[in-house]
């Protein structure tokens, strides 16, 4: 071996460390550690898998297309799922009802004109002092819901529940859901994204693949192109990870986009509202418990980037097949999130 | 009271033995002054503080308000910081829009700096939010000092890590005019190599928002600090070393404690600090450990009024602020303290700087001793010689010292093992397109990263390929981060490293801590913490070590005839077995410790010198093992020329190994996985060895020397060493050899 091919291994060293405790899998079983038999498992159906799908290709298997842009080429899905999605009924005025939204109207303020019968910002419209600044504010979320969006954040905290309410002001198919799948968990590759957009009965799914490493940017780039300025971002924890994640990569590339649409991380109100009735806030757990959703074969988060490799290592679409499997059902359970949080914050009791 | 009449009554003093074996009179030097470019508002500045630029100030500023890269080298307390402040300082006067980045090479120095740029922004009333931006800043503060900052302060090992968030700084890289890196003497050796491998990276990133800072350097005095600049950055440099500061007569004395053998050299130490003191003069002693730091604080203030105090890295950054504020305003009239010191905390000058055993280097030595003197003052060092042969032959020789060429900082831009993790690093941060240089071409490291498959190709370049963070896996030094905790009463007294905290933290140590002695109760090395309690005691404790390497694994052998040499992978390790209870140097007992070995694996190279050349030396009466540990030394002092690192990121270990298999002489990398000076020496052996017996054997002085067989961080005080020794194995070893 020569010098340089030493030292890059010793370099990679770090990489061989945390490979070990799986592709050793089979040795270990008699460790009975959950999580040592989590991965032993995972080391066993990527054994499985390379041996099923050995001498077929990504094409043929899956239902991708291979598209080419400005960026060279990248992978693409497009599906119809059967499923409903709601959102909040947008009549109710109950943003509307915090007359605080108006600049310069305070708690003092919004007491006093509650009393002489001004009940929402609508009934302000005509208001001597007030009438303009109230239209402005109108206007906003009746045309310009990144403005409303923009100017709730100015006093609400991410979970606030008017975050809810004002999501329900949008056209359904202007929802974004989005997950994304890494080589890591701060500036690694991004290799998968998923989107979803959701219509009256059926949720249009599309996933973002780079077939290597190779095609990441025009990935990026593709999955960019499909989100439209008006949507509102529906995430997991997508505040501080995918979406400054997708920045982050498209910056690396030097491509600077900022995706400044209005965004609900879904995470931030489970904790919140669902938080004290389940043990932990991990979407795995929040399926199990709130939503009923029980995945068959379920690849843990953490075993994403080895798989990824062993699909490109053994250019063996096998160890993909979970991976989509997982993103895919990710973004699903998003729908079904939203929903059960809008039953709980804005239905409830409360 | 003068300094020289303070002299003389020292020589009367009962504890005096005639131990001044020299005294160097540096005379004085007239101020020269110069004329520079500015802003008026800062003449207004100038004036209102009634500074006058020295002409090395004046000269400084106008080269780097010709847009040249500089680099200023005058000493300690010359006006540096003042020098590179006012050009940075007139161009954010001029250009609202430009920042500047300041590096620094450890947090408090950033610490410190910050308050000197902060009250020249009030004079200037300029609003630039100047901030440090480090491992201490929070996070929610970090957006607004990227953001609102002109100047941000920070240091190598936290930008290592925040390249590639490069993004969020784009604003601030892409009106970066200023580069300015303080103390680049520090940046030597596998250290400095990775921190300009680091420069290359940030250079990288500034180009890619359109920016092209001019580099701005301060040093120590150094032997080559042009072409040390020119490595570090990767650009050309414009010098600046004359010093024209005044500087009043100052009066170096050497000073050898065994002439008075009823005295230790610390307990000397300690009576000088005290009657300096008490003559007046504010005074500063350097010690070699924190611990000694502590110590003659200690045992010097029961001699004086006000007490002694101490410093030392450790202290909470607000003690250290206090400490440093009271040494300015005089509060303070002795303080003894490790080389935490000896960079450009600012602090004034003193009257008196005693130096406590030799530091190791010339550059050490006169920084220490340029804390002597303010203005036109006449002031005194004392350089306190130790009992080894290193300390003892500058006593003896001061024209050794006082002549002698301060050292080279080396760097190596294409060691492969420090090199390609970088590369990885900077595939982190932007693809690294084929064409593309980082000071210099590596396109075979690239070559070889990417059929390891670290790197992948992609149109855009390439592009990092892994899972994990590289920034995590390339260090920039091998200082252990473990950080121990010692707690008293719950709360956080200090913090030291690992190794410190199993010299200093173990069950039943005393730590001493600003004066009070505390005895640690337990020590918990899982959770990183020990607990203390406050607890006088007229003892203090010392841990005992012995250290001791294994192999582990052989790359390659050679053998040349009888002479078998090795190239592997070694474990060395320290082993902390007891401590002694001591008063002043008295020991009063002895007690067992319990802690697992301090152990770092390595690469190693060996060689094992035969029996029977041993067997001789021995018949010629002389010392088998001295020989043996002189050839260690020198092979040591000359690796640096061969390997391009420092003396300090090798170690070494030799032994007569037991049934008369010969002796065999370890030359390994200081570095945990090895760092590629141990490779060059196996691949290089038969040169080096030459090399070394010329060097021994033309070297004038009778049993050994600085220059020679003494090394500067031996672990056994230079003992045994015998030079005779060494020049008949060497000329053994080069009949087989063939040089």
């Amino acid at each position: 071996m020569g010098k340089l091919e030493r030292i890059a291994k010793k370099i990679g060293g770090i990489k061989k460390a945390s490979k070990a405790n799986f592709s050793e899998g089979s040795q270990r079983e008699s460790l009975s550690s959950p999580c040592e038999s989590q991965y032993s498992a995972a080391g066993r159906l990527k054994e499985d898998l390379l041996k099923e799908y050995s001498e077929t290709n990504l094409l043929s298997v899956t239902e991708f297309e291979r598209i080419s842009t400005d960026y060279g080429e990248t992978l693409h899905l497009r599906e119809l799922v059967e499923k409903p999605f709601e959102t909040p009924d947008p009549s109710r005025p109950d943003i509307l009802s915090d007359l605080k939204l108006v600049y310069g109207i305070g708690s003092i303020r919004e007491k006093e004109l509650k009393e002489q019968g001004y009940k929402t910002i609508e009934d302000l419209v005509d208001h001597q002092k007030w009438g303009e600044k109230a239209r402005a504010v109108q206007n906003l979320f009746q045309d310009e819901l990144t403005g409303a969006y923009n100017l709730l954040r100015r006093w609400k905290s991410l979970s606030h529940p008017s975050f809810l309410r004002l999501s329900g002001l949008f056209e359904k198919n202007q929802f974004a859901i989005v997950d994304i799948e890494t080589l890591g968990l701060s500036n690694q590759p991004v290799f998968l994204l998923g989107l979803a957009h959701p219509g009256d009965s059926n949720i249009v799914m599309h996933q973002f693949l780079a077939e290597d490493l190779n095609q990441e940017l025009a990935t990026l780039i593709n999955f960019s192109n499909h989100l439209d300025e008006r949507d509102i971002i529906l995430t997991y924890n997508g505040k501080n990870f995918d979406i400054p994640y997708i920045e982050r990569r498209l910056a690396y590339y030097g491509q600077r986009k900022k995706f400044s649409h209005p965004h609900l991380d879904l995470y931030l109100f489970t904790k919140k509202i669902l938080g004290q009735r389940t043990r932990n806030c991990k979407l795995g757990t929040i399926e199990r418990s709130i939503l009923g959703v029980e995945r068959d074969l379920d690849l843990p988060s953490s075993m994403v980037p080895n798989y990824y490799t062993a699909y490109r290592e053994n250019k063996n679409p096998g160890p993909l097949i979970p991976i989509l499997a997982h993103n895919r059902q990710d973004l699903l359970s998003l729908a079904d999130l939203y929903r059960e949080l809008i039953k709980e914050a804005l239905n409830g009791n409360k | 009271m003068e300094i020289s009449k303070i002299v003389e009554s020292l020589k009367k003093q009962n504890w005096y033995e005639g131990q001044i074996e020299h005294t160097e009179l540096l005379p004085e030097r007239k101020a020269e002054y110069g004329k520079a470019n500015y802003d008026g508002r800062i003449n207004d500045f100038l004036e209102r503080r009634g500074i006058d630029l020295f002409s090395h100030q004046s000269q400084a500023i106008n080269h780097i308000a010709e847009g040249k890269n500089v680099i200023i080298t005058t000493p300690t307390a010359s006006g540096k910081t003042l020098a590179f402040n006012i050009p940075v300082f007139d161009r954010m006067l001029k250009d609202p829009d430009s920042r500047a980045l300041y590096i620094y090479p450890t947090k408090a120095l950033s610490q410190d700096q910050l308050e000197t740029i902060k009250e020249m922004e009030q004079e200037l009333q300029l609003d630039l939010n100047p901030g440090v931006y480090d491992g201490d800043t929070p996070r929610s503060a970090r957006p607004g000092i990227r953001r609102d900052s002109r100047i941000i302060l920070t240091n190598p090992y936290g930008l290592h890590h925040y390249l590639e968030w490069h993004h969020k700084w784009r604003d601030f890289f892409s009106k970066l005019e200023y580069v300015v890196m303080d103390e680049v003497h520090s940046y030597r050796g596998v250290f400095g190599s990775n921190v300009a491998m680091l420069v290359r990276r940030m250079k990288r990133i500034f180009g890619h928002y359109d920016s092209d800072p001019q580099f701005v350097l301060s040093s120590a005095t150094i032997a080559n600090p042009l072409d040390h600049a020119k490595k570090l950055v990767g650009e050309d440099f414009s010098l600046v070393s004359d010093d024209s500061s005044f500087r009043g007569r100052k009066s170096f004395l050497f000073w050898n404690p065994l002439t008075n053998p009823d005295n230790s050299p610390h307990n000397q130490t300690s009576k000088l600090m005290a009657y300096f003191v008490n003559s007046g003069l504010q005074t500063l002693c350097f010690t070699l450990s924190r611990r000694l730091a502590e110590l003659i604080a200690e045992w010097s203030s029961n001699r004086t009024e006000a007490p002694v105090k101490s410093y030392r890295a450790g202290y909470r950054p607000e003690e250290r602020r206090e400490l440093e504020r009271e040494l300015r305003t005089g509060e303070i009239r002795g303080i003894s303290a490790t080389n935490a010191l000896e960079l450009g905390v600012d602090i004034g000058g003193l009257d008196a700087v005693i130096i406590s055993g030799y530091p190791g280097t010339i550059t050490s030595s006169w920084q220490q001793a340029g804390r002597a003197g303010r203005g036109r003052e006449d002031s005194l060092v004392v350089l306190v010689g130790f009992e080894n042969p290193l300390d003892q032959f500058f006593l003896k020789h001061p024209r050794e010292f006082f002549d002698r060429d301060h050292e080279r900082a080396i760097l190596d831009l294409s060691n492969p093992n420090i090199t390609m993790g970088h590369l990885t690093c900077a595939a982190t941060e932007l693809p690294i397109r084929e064409d593309e240089y980082l000071g210099q071409k590596y396109s075979e490291e690239l070559k070889v990263l990417l059929e390891n498959e670290l790197l992948q190709d992609t149109p855009n370049g390439a592009v990092f390929a892994e899972t994990y963070r590289p920034s995590e896996s390339v260090r920039l030094d091998n200082i252990d981060e473990t950080t121990i905790k010692i707690l008293h009463n719950g709360k956080l007294l200090e913090t030291m490293d690992k190794a410190q905290a199993y010299r200093e933290a173990h069950e039943n140590a005393t730590l001493l801590h600003q004066g009070k002695t505390y005895i640690v109760k337990e020590f918990d090395l899982e959770q990183g913490v020990a607990e203390v309690k406050w607890k006088e005691v007229d003892y203090f404790t010392q841990a005992i070590s012995e250290s001791s390497l294994e192999i582990n694994d052989r790359f390659s052998k050679e053998e040349v005839e009888d002479v078998g040499v090795w190239f592997g992978n070694v474990s060395v390790s320290e082993v902390y077995s007891h401590y002694k209870e001591k008063k002043y140097d008295r020991v009063l007992d002895v007690h067992p410790l319990d802690l697992p070995p301090l152990e770092f694996d390595t690469e190693c190279s060996w060689f094992r010198v035969p029996e029977q050349i041993l067997v001789q030396v021995e018949e010629k009466g002389l010392g088998p093992r001295g020989g043996l540990h002189a050839i260690e030394h020198a092979v040591i002092s000359l690796t640096p020329f061969y390997a391009m690192c420092d003396r300090w990121d090798i170690g070494g270990f030799s032994s007569r190994n037991p049934l008369e298999e010969g002796g065999t002489i370890f030359i390994y990398d200081a570095y945990e996985g090895g760092i590629g000076i141990a490779e060059e020496v196996y691949d290089l052996l038969s040169e080096l060895l030459e090399r070394t017996y010329e060097l021994i054997v033309g070297c004038d002085c009778e049993e050994g020397c600085p220059s020679c067989i003494y090394s500067p961080k031996c672990g056994n005080d230079n003992d045994p060493l015998d030079k005779e020794a060494a020049i008949y194995i060497l000329e053994k070893l080069g009949e087989r050899f063939g040089y």
